[in-house]
């Protein structure tokens, strides 16, 4: 017989709910993170295959959505390269691999050429409008929107070196480009929300985790800040999955519900708990390799330690510390999910 | 006075204060201080202490790109008035392979050999096999750092060491590699002499393959 959760993906919806107002629920939520190398993967066709044909793309992420309980959203993107490439900036596209950004802004005078673009039609911005039109034309609900947070866009606009370099040697010039970015973001948002609505925002923003608290201060958190504040959400979510260990009392006050957070490896769920717990839901933080290369066993007791650590009092989605890795197996995605069945009742 | 000025490089290169490093390094050259000891007395000691400070949680990703940025802008301009007399300086060539264009990993690695006195030739990212090889022999290099983030180009490790191999250069270089797309199973597997898993330790591997002798 073949096994499946003993709760329904509305229930696990419910959960997830109560957790970000950090509350018990009856059961530890799972939310499966994934992207399209994932969908890919698990459906046999290339990433570029995905990128490059909606259809190709739907039946993909439909396909790992059934595989895996319709415990997975759908959403169409083009990975950390949508903004840049709505700006300009030259994308590489390997074949299996998610799109990379070549720096567009070489020179410090490029930033101040930088011109909003009209989101509805630029480049990929455009493309991903008319994915999600696509999705929802097979009657597909998209459950939130996504962009790079203001440092990781920075980061890529100008290279990641270039841009933190510029934090040390030339702040003004970092916070012009941020602003910027910011700007971008909250239009960009704002274009999504014709298509799809008010549904809750995701900012991405990694790189945050190289700034020391002092850095991360000045030049990310005002800059979250206003984003979320301009989406208020109960749901709104920062996927941010670097250490943060040294920044964890910030992260609580970036206007985030949902922190989901960097691997187990890096950093304790339990002292993030102890530290920040009351203040911001937690999402994570299984060791994302180990669904690729660990057993089922493995993952058991890695869930485990983390829900022991992590649940108490509520306000805890179990995930992955970052995205679930392509080619994660599926006894051990199972593992994971039958953990909160087994250790996560409340 | 010159030792005063060689301590000022030291800190303001520690305090990650740009633009005052390079004030520093301009003033210590205008009052004669010997170029190649502001790089051995203030910038690889600097960078030695930012690495140590990393290491105990004091400074962070951000604060080690700065510093190896800072380093990349200064040695030109002190190696620019130096005549190398009869010090040896042990040479490494580092660069990210082809296809890859990703370099975080790799510039830091670059300022921690500094730190550690070799002589960096950074050839940049998305670099054939070729002009690894190339640069190798022109400088004969001891160490050739290769960094790499997407697994899908693992391969390319393999293919510089093929490349050094039919070049008759593999017996004279000690191959490093590193980033997240490589495993320390697959670095052993294809000849590699090291795998790092982070740019300091990374550095300080390039000293102990060069048999424990702190280059010059």
């Amino acid at each position: 017989m073949t096994w499946k959760p003993g709760f329904t993906p509305e229930e696990n919806a419910e959960w997830y709910a109560q957790a970000a107002r950090l509350k018990e629920p009856e059961q530890v939520p799972v939310m499966l993170l994934t992207c399209n190398d994932f969908a890919s993967a698990q459906y046999n066709i290339t990433e570029y295959e995905c990128y490059a044909d909606v259809k190709k793309m739907y039946e993909a992420q439909e396909h790992a959505y059934n595989k895996f309980y319709k415990l997975l959203a759908f959403y169409p993107d083009f990975g950390p390269a949508t903004l840049p490439a709505s700006l300009g900036a030259k994308i590489i596209w390997p074949k299996d691999e998610c799109p990379w950004v070549l720096p567009l802004l070489k020179k410090q005078d490029d930033v101040d050429k930088l011109e909003m673009p009209d989101f509805h039609f630029a480049s990929l911005s455009g493309q991903t409008l008319a994915y999600m039109k696509y999705f929802q034309s097979r009657g597909r609900t998209i459950p939130y929107m996504i962009v790079n947070g203001p440092v990781d866009n920075s980061g890529l606009l100008r290279g990641i070196s270039q841009f933190m370099t510029d934090v040390y040697e030339n702040p003004d010039l970092a916070h012009k480009l941020l602003k910027f970015c910011t700007e971008a973001a909250i239009e960009h948002l704002r274009v999504m929300e014709e298509v799809v609505g008010k549904v809750p925002i995701v900012i991405g923003d990694d790189t945050t985790g190289y700034l020391a608290p002092d850095k991360f201060k000045k030049f990310a958190l005002p800059y979250i800040q206003e984003i979320f504040i301009k989406f208020e959400r109960p749901l709104n979510l920062l996927h941010s999955d670097s250490n943060q260990m040294h920044n964890l009392e910030l992260i609580a006050q970036t206007g985030a519900k949902i922190w989901h957070m960097g691997p187990s490896d890096q950093m304790d769920i339990g002292e993030v708990k102890r530290r920040i717990g009351k203040k911001i839901c937690l999402m994570g933080n299984l060791y994302p390799r180990l669904l690729a290369e660990g057993t089922s066993r493995t993952v058991e007791k890695g869930c485990k330690e983390i829900i022991e650590k992590a649940a108490l009092g509520g306000g805890f989605v179990l995930s992955t510390g970052g995205v679930i890795p392509k080619r994660s197996r599926r006894e051990n995605i199972n593992a994971m999910i039958r953990a909160t069945e087994k250790y996560g009742k409340y | 006075m010159i030792q005063k000025e060689i301590e000022r490089v030291k800190n303001s290169i520690v305090e990650l204060n740009i633009k005052k490093a390079k004030k520093m390094v301009t003033n210590a050259l205008k009052i004669g201080t010997p170029p190649y000891e502001i790089i051995t007395k203030a910038i690889s000691p600097a960078l030695r202490e930012i690495g140590e400070k990393y290491e105990c949680g004091e400074l962070f990703i951000a604060d080690l790109i700065a510093s190896g940025s800072l380093a990349k802008e200064l040695l030109p301009v002190i190696l620019h008035n130096i005549e190398r007399k009869a010090e040896k300086v042990d040479k490494a060539v580092i660069g990210t392979v082809k296809g890859d264009i990703h370099d975080i990993g790799k510039n830091i690695f670059g300022s921690f050999l500094i730190a550690y006195g070799f002589e960096v030739y950074d050839l940049g990212v998305d670099v054939p096999a070729k002009e690894f090889v190339n640069k190798v022999k022109e400088v004969n290099a001891k160490i050739l750092g290769l960094s790499v983030l997407l697994t899908s180009l693992t391969p390319e490790l393999k293919n510089v060491i093929d490349e050094l191999k039919r070049a008759n250069l593999r017996g004279r270089v000690k191959v490093i590699v590193g980033g997240r797309g490589v495993t320390k199973k697959y670095a052993k597997q294809i000849g590699a002499d090291a795998y790092a898993e982070e740019a300091l330790e990374g550095a300080k591997l390039a000293v102990r393959l060069l048999g424990n002798q702190s280059p010059k």
